[in-house]
């Protein structure tokens, strides 16, 4: 059965040991819908560790507390992050994102989702 | 080619504007992506928000806790009947007759909701329109004006004002009471890694800081200066602020035991960490979950 939650902000779900984190369409991410969004991701994951695929494409900007937030508390329970992204904007956005906020965890940008996916099977779930 | 009466355009170089003249807090407000340049929009806005933080020198609340206030007296169709002279500096004449003129959308939902709610007691982040186009997140609070004819409320905002606008008294004053600067750029990336370092050390208690400057191969001063300078509050109340934050998403995400979390998050005790929990959030972890 694949484990799914989702509120105003995202969906997230499991499958195939991949967590998917789909944003929904948003203006601005603050710092509250950022801690908002990680208490959801993280009611899904029984303490695992996993690979996370999470789809940026919606969103239109973030603020610097987010992002920091999301870059170091917000790397809990994450073995990689693949940012899944759409040239020009999100593309850009998130690679500024990369070189400001400096994710815990291995992150990197990607506009192939199957690229992204060979990304994360490098770093597997963990108990 | 230039295309004339283009807004967004007008906006970006008004926020490159406040940037080289040190206002951070002032925002482009792009709700729909209609072009490349409103990604080099968001990318300003995110460029300000880095550098209020990367230029903490410049901002004034570190050094100077001085608030400009803007009060404006609104009718409930948003007709403003009356607003101070705080108001005149941000906003133009043509501005202060409803307040949809100088407030985005979604602040005047939040608005709405409260004049619905009738719960006038409460602190409300807005984002106002100023005279530049560019967008301001201010602090607010509507009371409502007890009036016999009709609802009138008042709506009160502050903001910190950046150096150049602060009065000659105070820069006379700082002028005859100089207080040595302590130099950002020089130590920023030491405190970087002081923060990196309580980041990754969640799960125990503070080492004494000569221990942690030692590690570090700096000294203690550069490192309770430096912090306090760039993240405004001292090394051991943010470290113990991030151990109880830790806590409280262990406590409220998950079925670890209590005196699990007290360990993970570098507290002695369960009961130890339940009276600092207690203290720290007003209620006990027990009473979480």
């Amino acid at each position: 059965m694949i484990k799914r939650a989702q509120n105003n902000f995202a969906e997230v779900w499991i499958e195939n040991d991949i967590l998917y984190f789909v944003y929904a369409p948003l203006e601005n991410l603050s710092l509250d819908i950022a801690k908002n969004l990680l208490k959801l991701r993280l009611s899904i994951q029984n303490n695992k560790e996993y690979p996370i695929l999470c789809d940026l494409r919606k969103v239109i900007q973030a603020d610097k507390e987010a992002m920091d937030y999301l870059a170091k508390e917000g790397s809990v329970q994450a073995t990689a992050v693949a940012l899944l992204v759409q040239y020009p904007h999100t593309k850009s956005t998130a690679q500024f994102y990369l070189s400001t906020s400096i994710p815990k965890v291995d992150t990197e940008v990607f506009e192939d989702k199957l690229k992204a996916l060979a990304f994360l099977s490098h770093y597997p779930v963990k108990n | 080619m230039y295309y004339p009466n283009d807004k967004l355009f007008d906006q970006i170089t008004h926020l490159i504007t406040a940037l080289a003249n040190d206002e951070y807090d002032k925002r482009i407000k792009v709700n729909k992506l209609r072009s490349k340049l409103s990604t080099i929009g968001v990318l300003l806005n995110m460029l300000a928000g880095v550098l209020k933080l990367k230029v903490p020198s410049k901002i004034p609340e570190y050094d100077l806790s001085y608030l400009n206030h803007i009060i404006l007296m609104v009718e409930e169709n948003y007709q403003i009947k009356d607003y101070n002279t705080g108001s005149n500096g941000l906003f133009d004449k043509n501005q202060l007759h409803n307040l949809e003129s100088i407030l985005d959308e979604e602040s005047l939902n939040k608005v709405q909701g409260i004049i619905n709610s009738t719960s006038f007691d409460q602190s409300v982040k807005l984002n106002y329109r100023l005279n530049d186009d560019l967008f301001l997140t201010m602090d607010s609070r509507i009371t409502k004006f007890e009036n016999n004819n009709s609802d009138v409320f008042i709506l009160s905002a502050v903001k910190t004002i950046s150096k150049n606008e602060w009065t000659k008294e105070k820069l006379l004053k700082k002028a005859q009471h100089p207080k040595r600067q302590f130099d950002i750029s020089k130590n920023k990336k030491i405190i970087d890694r002081l923060y990196h370092y309580l980041m990754d050390n969640l799960d125990s208690p503070l080492k004494p800081i000569p221990e942690i400057a030692r590690d570090l191969e700096t000294n203690s001063t550069v490192l309770i200066r430096g912090f306090k300078a760039i993240h405004g509050k001292t090394i051991a109340s943010f470290h113990r602020e991030k151990r109880l934050e830790k806590a409280r998403d262990l406590v409220l995400d998950t079925d670890t035991k209590l005196s699990n979390i007290a360990t993970l998050c570098g507290f002695g005790s369960l009961s130890h960490f339940s009276r600092a929990f207690k203290k720290h959030f007003g209620v006990n972890p027990s009473d979480s979950r």
